[in-house]
């Protein structure tokens, strides 16, 4: 293991390289090392952190209020030097909306994908580590979860109640991002509740929550991290699905609602493409950066799918 | 094929269908909000009055709806209405009932998902292969990279772009519709022509996106298959490298693969409509946009029901013709 000092060596068969001489290393050199050898994690950081960045250390710099209607007269102006990425329709300055969006919209993601995963977490867990009949149960209704679109529910669901919250959206959201981490987990638990260390764990009379937590838990870090980001993927998606078409949290700026207003608008149509373009490009870098570093952590928690070379 | 296979499999069919169909019965009946009574204000609003009497209009509209029982009486008409295949009526385009408009939308999105499917699925799977396959050009290899971008984003925002560029300022294709306004729709080639062009870019948006997916998951499925000691054998048995490629590694990728696109289609589904909507193409995402927009809810619901009954019933019959794929798998023993 190259991360985290808790993780006990050789629990999970990582296979990397470095984890061999990682024993005596400082911290610093086993993180350098981590990400030196997870190419694929670094990248896709990297990628996303731009995008945090952009929302969070962008209000130092750019008056927000620019973004309220009508702030910027004339509208529909053109990227120029005093408005970097334009203005939309009604007044309000592209860079300005983009960053007070963004933050909205990663929270949303963050808080949809976390529950997501405690969710999926706690049903495979269950699942996989008691097996029986409960496993049956609970990967049926897994299956059955799968096979809803769950878009299409969540449209139900908005389109019945005026507005949400960012949490009301997250809460919901999150209701349609947990059978992915339920599945990887409980095919882990599998294989794992057979390990002779959690043999010992449970013949030691530790009871079964103690094990879950304790002993499975700590190997099952890089299958969370991995599935913690596939559900946060998917929370973003569907976040951005609703609001694109009008749904969810309408009353703040979010990524999703420039793009309602931008349809709203025709803004393609009428040739306006730094209204739609701009908020796909934090998009293209966003997702290009969570789907790489969700593959870079796929492959760490299961190396097998590494290219040999 | 085994019967208790095919018992199990119609039963979780038959358990999704019936989970969903609960599942929408109960947030459109519990969900704070009176759709009718905001139905109500809003076409007095419209029509220029406000604050009078809406009460009779609103009973009025309860018992023509049948929402005005209690919730177990409701539910059972609802289940045997659905039964029949009656959703109700469209609550603003009235009389007009919502398995017409469903009917008249569904055409356009069965094809349009069905085209891109398998376009998709033929040409992601492809350069998926080639990718991971060592002796294949390293241009080709190369295209990883812009793989991962294009599974990343989501489908219609590639129809953003593709929309402005081709429709707008190249003006080479047309931007929305179906088919040209006020042309009639018949068996002849003007109509084909017609259907292929305005289906171009909503397609070439959906194909480009799940291109990136396919081409991911074969890639890495190639790419722990080409360790296999079969694949050494065929290699040191001197077979040519054509066959190799296509007989020894895409077909037995090809399981997995359809499985991890079963596992999807309900969120791919969920992308399409949202393609159908940028382009203004008639199926049932347009139809469900304007629900929205005109707070229609029993068309909202109608859209949903049917998507997910859609859903259900293509993952029941992709089980149903694994065994046709890949003759690993046979249900004959269980």
């Amino acid at each position: 293991m190259t991360i985290g000092p808790t993780t006990e060596p050789a629990a999970v068969a990582t296979g990397d390289s470095a984890s061999i001489a990682s024993g005596t290393a400082s911290v610093a050199t086993r993180t350098y090392r981590f990400f030196r050898y997870n190419m694929k994690i670094t990248i896709g950081l990297f990628l996303v952190s731009i995008i945090v960045g952009f929302g969070y250390i962008g209000p130092f710099f750019v008056d927000l209020e620019l973004a309220e209607v009508g702030m910027v007269l004339p509208p529909g102006q053109a990227p120029s030097a005093e408005h970097w990425l334009g203005v939309d329709a009604n007044g309000r300055d592209m860079l300005a909306w983009l960053i007070d969006a963004t933050p909205d919209s990663l929270k949303v993601g963050v808080m949809a994908g976390a529950l997501g995963v405690i969710i999926g977490a706690s049903v495979g867990f269950v699942a996989g580590y008691y097996g029986g009949w409960i496993d049956t149960v609970l990967r049926t209704v897994t299956d059955i979860w799968l096979a809803i679109p769950g878009l299409l529910v969540l449209i139900v669901l908005a389109s019945m109640v005026d507005v949400l919250t960012l949490e009301q959206m997250a809460l919901v959201i999150a209701l349609f991002a947990w059978m992915g981490a339920a599945r990887v987990i409980r095919a882990q638990v599998l294989t794992l509740r057979e390990r002779q260390y959690v043999e010992i764990a449970r013949m030691s009379g530790e009871n079964g929550m103690y094990i879950v937590f304790l002993e499975l838990m700590p190997n099952l870090m890089p299958f969370l991290l991995a599935a913690f980001v596939g559900s946060l993927i998917g929370s973003i998606l569907a976040a951005i699905g609703l609001e694109f078409l009008g749904l969810g949290a309408t009353h703040i700026s979010t990524l999703g609602n420039i793009l309602y207003w931008q349809n709203f608008y025709n803004a393609v149509i009428r040739g306006m493409w730094w209204w739609w373009g701009s908020p796909i490009v934090i998009f293209v870098v966003l997702f290009a950066g969570l789907f790489i570093a969700s593959i870079g952590l796929d492959e760490w928690a299961n190396p097998r799918l590494k290219e040999r070379s | 094929m085994n019967p208790a296979y095919l018992v199990r499999r119609l039963g979780l069919f038959v358990l999704t269908v019936a989970v969903g169909v609960t599942a929408v019965f109960l947030l459109t009946r519990l969900a704070p909000g009176d759709p009718i009574e905001a139905k109500a204000i809003a076409l007095e609003a419209q029509a220029g009055n406000s604050g009078g009497d809406i009460g009779p209009i609103v009973e009025a509209y309860r018992e023509k709806f049948q929402l005005d029982g209690p919730l177990h009486i409701q539910y059972l008409t609802y289940l045997t209405n659905l039964l029949r295949g009656d959703m109700g009526y469209s609550m603003t385009n009235y009389p007009a009932t919502v398995r017409d408009k469903i009917s008249a939308a569904m055409p356009w999105s069965i094809g349009l998902a069905t085209v891109t499917t398998v376009v998709a699925m033929l040409f992601g799977s492809l350069v998926g292969a080639l990718i991971a396959w060592r002796r294949s050009l390293l241009v080709v290899q190369a295209t990883l990279p812009v793989l991962m971008v294009t599974a990343a984003v989501p489908f219609f925002l590639f129809g953003l772009v593709l929309q402005f560029f081709l429709g707008v300022h190249w003006k080479v294709l047309p931007t929305a519709f179906g088919v040209d306004p006020g042309f009639i729709v018949g068996w002849n080639v003007e109509t084909l022509w017609q259907l292929t062009k305005h289906a171009v870019l909503p397609a070439t948006s959906v194909i480009v996106a799940s291109t990136g997916l396919w081409g991911l998951g074969m890639r890495a499925m190639m790419v722990t298959t080409a360790g296999e000691d079969y694949m050494v054998l065929a290699d040191a048995k001197g077979l040519k490298e054509r066959r190799i490629f296509l007989v020894y590694a895409v077909r037995n990728i090809l399981l997995p693969q359809t499985t991890s696109f079963a596992l999807s289609l309900a969120s791919v589904v969920g992308g399409l409509l949202l393609v159908e909507i940028v382009f203004n193409y008639p199926g049932i995402g347009l139809l469900l946009r304007n629900a929205i927009g005109e707070s229609d809810y029993f068309m909202i619901q109608g859209v949903t029901l049917i998507t997910i009954f859609a859903v259900a019933l293509a993952l029941f019959v992709m089980d149903l013709l694994y065994p046709l794929i890949d003759p690993r798998i046979s249900y004959d023993r269980t």
